[in-house]
């Protein structure tokens, strides 16, 4: 008999602010975070845009001597601890975990030009280190884990974290993603791979599943959640439970995902088999939505394989069109989205969605928030390289 | 269990166009992803996975590159001030970089060569630089089918050192054998400690 494993607590440092009251309205109110890069110089960059972290009312400053994602994943963990102190704390160190997915290295390549004293490992911070320094501080011994999946870091590292708790009910984990590929090396280095968004709109550069869609947009921030299994979770406290979690490779391309969704689908299908439904009691789809023309495909296709010939009526999000691509924390921090609809009861709007693909034929939201009960929601993330995953989240009643 | 560690200098070609069947492919790879496919090809040469076969990579820590950042460096520099220019770092040395040097950059690559290369659909994951880590994914699959779990590490100098290994969860190490280890690759040299003791 495998454990419940629920949410708890979250906290997070993202394009729409950082309290989750702040991120939840901006989700109403369905404003596109994505400008012009503000935090760094990008007076001869061929592209500008950019979804970033926000405090209060402006974006977050940083030096090129600081890796963003390491600032953010900081403030997420002080925020948790002072919020949710106690839900931790009731743990012996030797049974808290820290698990999170995030992204490449940050590299200060402004201070290894100007400074050529070091050799180049001196100004690369490593994810890993990040990681295990979180754990030291705040006296988590039972496991600092790092996930770098690319676009399927976070995804899985809620889904591992989902898999230990079945198991081992007396551990307490924190999990999510970190990430920020929004500094001068890591910005062009993804340019480079032609998958930025073309359009000079900046709020509406990103556009899931529209038939205008050109690519997509960086975000960055933190989001981690507390989880916790049924033995141990404080009732009054639950957020969400998860009940089902798959994940494949396509092994097709590292550059594009498989067009017929097939091995995306069998993720799915897997998370959906593990909550031990069936496909028609899911209520409502947070798809991975990047923007680009191919990924917009591979999941109506995969969806079509899931549900069959009424895949084009389930209700669908992507939150990209809002914060753009968090990368190794996307699936982290859209698992706020799902929060969102599970407590509201509504899938919102997906930001700048407004012309049906014709080759898409998702039932996208747009105009207005879907009001509609929601008990289980398909969440799916998939990688550059081919990694998909998929969790399926249910409404604690 | 099957278990292949294989180790190339830094001065050493890796002799990766004899153990790949998508030659296309070599374009892409590091020196990570070429050992890792060599490494697999060696532990697989007789053997055709399920293509629901679990598989896990431990990605060593980040202690080489060669994906040109000292040519990025040099053009990036101002020559009058000697410092860092954006100017210089987009109109000089964005243009030197190949776009197929972000595929050497991004940690899942030998991954998704390995998983290409073997037609691996299943469960998969990529860790970073920590040997518990990798583990604990192996201990909690889902799955009663053999995994295959692997990890590189390039070394400063230049030199890679490569393990992939086949097997049941009853044959991999507790977790507090692996207490203190850093490195994923340190999880192989544990196994074939195992393999030489039997």
């Amino acid at each position: 008999m495998k454990n419940s494993v629920y949410i708890t607590a979250l906290s997070a440092v993202s394009p729409l602010g950082e309290s989750i009251e702040d991120i939840f309205n901006a989700i109403t109110q369905a404003h596109s975070a994505t400008n012009a890069i503000q935090s760094f110089d990008t007076t001869h960059y061929p592209s500008k845009v950019g979804a970033e972290a926000r405090s209060g009312e402006g974006i977050i400053q940083s030096h090129h001597e600081q890796d963003r994602k390491e600032l953010f994943i900081e403030q997420a963990f002080k925020h948790l601890f002072k919020h949710h102190a106690s839900t931790i704390e009731k743990y012996n160190p030797k049974e808290r975990i820290i698990n999170l997915g995030s992204g490449i290295d940050y590299f200060d390549l402004v201070e290894y030009v100007n400074n050529t004293q070091q050799s180049w490992q001196h100004y690369c911070k490593s994810v890993a280190t990040t990681t295990q320094t979180l754990a030291k501080h705040y006296a988590i011994e039972g496991g600092a884990h790092t996930n770098v999946s690319a676009c399927v870091a976070s995804t899985q590292a809620l889904g591992l974290s989902y898999r230990i708790l079945q198991q081992d009910p007396n551990k307490v984990i924190i999990s999510g993603g970190f990430d920020s590929m929004l500094s001068p090396l890591h910005y062009m280095g993804f340019y480079k791979l032609g998958a930025f968004s073309k359009s000079d709109n900046l709020a509406k550069a990103c556009k899931p599943f529209d038939k205008e869609r050109s690519g997509l947009v960086l975000g960055e921030g933190a989001a981690i959640y507390a989880m916790e299994s049924e033995a141990n979770a404080n009732k009054e406290q639950i957020l969400a439970q998860i009940v089902g979690y798959g994940s494949s490779n396509d092994a097709y391309m590292v550059t594009d995902p498989q067009p017929s969704g097939e091995i995306l689908a069998k993720a799915a299908i897997e998370a959906i088999e593990e909550a031990g439904i069936t496909p028609s009691q899911i209520d409502c789809l947070h798809l991975h939505g990047t923007g680009t023309h191919k990924n917009a495909i591979a999941e109506a296709n995969a969806m079509k394989i899931v549900f069959g010939e009424g895949y084009s009526k389930i209700p669908v999000y992507s939150m990209k069109g809002q914060i753009g691509h968090l990368i190794g924390a996307c699936g982290a921090m859209e698992m706020l989205g799902v929060l969102y609809s599970l407590q509201k009861q509504k899938v919102p709007i997906t930001v700048n969605y407004e012309t049906p693909d014709p080759e898409v034929k998702l039932n996208v939201i747009k105009d207005k928030e879907l009001s509609m009960p929601i008990k289980y929601i398909l969440k799916i993330n998939s990688a550059f390289g081919g990694q998909n995953s998929a969790l399926v989240v249910k409404r604690y009643e | 269990m099957k278990l292949n560690i294989v180790h190339f200098k830094a001065d050493e070609t890796i002799p990766i166009k004899a153990y790949i069947k998508k030659r296309k492919l070599i374009k892409y790879f590091n020196k990570e992803t070429a050992a890792s496919i060599v490494c697999v090809a060696q532990l697989l040469q007789d053997t055709t996975l399920n293509p629901s076969t679990p598989f896990y990579y431990g990605m060593g820590l980040i202690e080489y590159e060669d994906f040109g950042l000292e040519e990025i460096a040099t053009l990036s520099t101002d020559p009058q001030t000697h410092q860092f220019s954006q100017q210089h770092y987009i109109q000089n040395a964005m243009p030197s970089v190949s776009p197929l040097s972000q595929f050497k950059v991004l940690y899942n690559m030998p991954l998704s060569f390995v998983a290409i290369e073997h037609n691996l659909q299943g469960d998969c994951v990529v860790n970073y630089a920590n040997a518990h880590s990798l583990l604990i994914q192996a201990l909690y699959a889902p799955t009663n089918l053999p995994i295959l779990i692997g990890a590189s590490k390039v070394y400063q100098d230049g030199s890679v050192t490569s393990g992939f290994a086949l097997l049941d969860k009853s044959e991999l190490p507790s977790e507090k054998e692996v207490e203190g280890m850093q490195e994923p690759i340190e999880l192989f040299y544990l196994l074939q400690e195992r393999n030489d003791e039997k």
